[in-house]
């Protein structure tokens, strides 16, 4: 993207115009004024004259922003329903990652109990990987999904109260949400279990405000992270 | 004063649009000059700002878009869809309607008693 537009680009993602939308917006203005410097030029401006007419002709970035922002059907989803972009969809992806999760290692068990060892009980490395999706949707699923919001936000220049109210939704489903897996036995079917932070001992146990606390500090480090270099590479390219 | 005619301009634009592709691909720049010269610069539509017009025309399935290499320029070209004649055939019915009603009182037209 030519720098010239790069501050048009912008101003159409902080206005909620969708990145594909902005991006070609951008593209197809490049190509227009390259036509009209053409056409200034062909009509017998210097190369300099002909540019400085070319862009008055084009209308300044305001001009060109609003024309996008206006036109509410090229927004983004996001932009359109940040609600449910932001707060709706974060602990829905939670719950379908968690079932697709256990869903896996559910299919996984059946099918080493139903190969030719199967009779035999379950290979020893089975509850290694069985432990580690376990402890990856309590502690790690709502941090992974996370990083994606904290991405997501990041490009499509989405006002920091959304995300960083996804963040706490997030945080809170995944200090909520517990999953224990009991593996089958010879003459014992495993078992998958849900818990919630209102069953009993999980609120007896007193961690969840500490691991609400340790999701959301987790999520808002690559989040301030991207926001710290996205602002420098702004200066960075304002000073040259 | 002039009147201002920004009010009065809406919906032309898309007609204009729609009525040039029937005729052939066109990219914007091509689109936007040939609606200044085919009125006479009567009616002209800024340069950049006929892009978000074409986006959202192709968003609402009234036209296509595609990248093209022409003489060495790439640029993307906009086309008339099926849908997009019904959408101009709706516009122009419904322009000829309303420049024929409206020449009607210009003209001293009919008077219909108030109820």
């Amino acid at each position: 993207m030519s720098a010239l537009f790069e501050p048009l680009h912008e101003r159409l993602l902080r206005g909620g115009v969708g990145r594909r939308h902005a991006r070609r917006y951008v593209a197809e203005l490049q190509d227009h004024l390259d036509d009209l410097v053409a056409e200034e030029t062909a009509a017998g401006a210097s190369p300099a004259v002909a540019r400085e007419r070319a862009l008055a002709r084009l209308g300044d970035i305001e001009a060109l922003a609003g024309a996008m922002t206006a036109r509410p059907e090229l927004r983004s989803w996001t932009a359109r329903a940040p609600a449910v972009a932001y707060l709706v969809a974060p602990p829905l992806a939670l719950c379908l990652g968690a079932a697709l999760s256990l869903a896996a290692v559910v299919l996984l068990i059946n099918v080493l109990r139903a190969g030719p060892a199967g009779a035999a009980g379950l290979p020893g490395w089975t509850a290694s990987v069985v432990q580690t999706v376990v402890v990856f949707i309590n502690a790690g699923l709502a941090v992974v999904l996370g990083w994606g919001l904290a991405v997501g936000a990041t490009r499509a220049r989405a006002p920091w109260p959304w995300p960083l109210l996804g963040f706490a939704v997030l945080a809170v489903a995944g200090a909520m949400l517990r999953v224990q897996v009991q593996l089958p036995l010879p003459g014992t079917p495993g078992e998958v279990e849900l818990h919630s932070v209102f069953d009993g001992p999980l609120l007896a146990a007193g961690g969840f405000g500490a691991r609400v606390l340790v999701g959301l500090l987790a999520m808002l480090a690559p989040y301030l992270a991207l926001a710290v270099w996205r602002a420098e590479r702004t200066l960075g390219r304002e000073a040259s | 004063m002039a009147p201002k005619t920004a009010s009065f301009m809406n919906g032309v634009p898309e007609l204009l649009i729609l009525r040039l592709l029937r005729d052939r691909e066109m990219y914007g720049y091509e689109i936007v000059q040939a609606i200044r010269q085919e009125t006479g610069e009567v009616v002209s539509i800024g340069e950049g700002v006929a892009y978000p017009i074409l986006h959202a025309l192709e968003r609402s399935g009234a036209i296509t878009s595609r990248r093209l290499t022409v003489g060495g320029r790439s640029r993307i070209y906009y086309a008339l869809s099926e849908t997009g004649g019904s959408r101009l055939g709706e516009l122009t019915a419904l322009w000829s309607g309303l420049t024929g009603a409206v020449g009607t009182v210009l003209a001293g037209g009919r008077h219909v008693s108030a109820v």
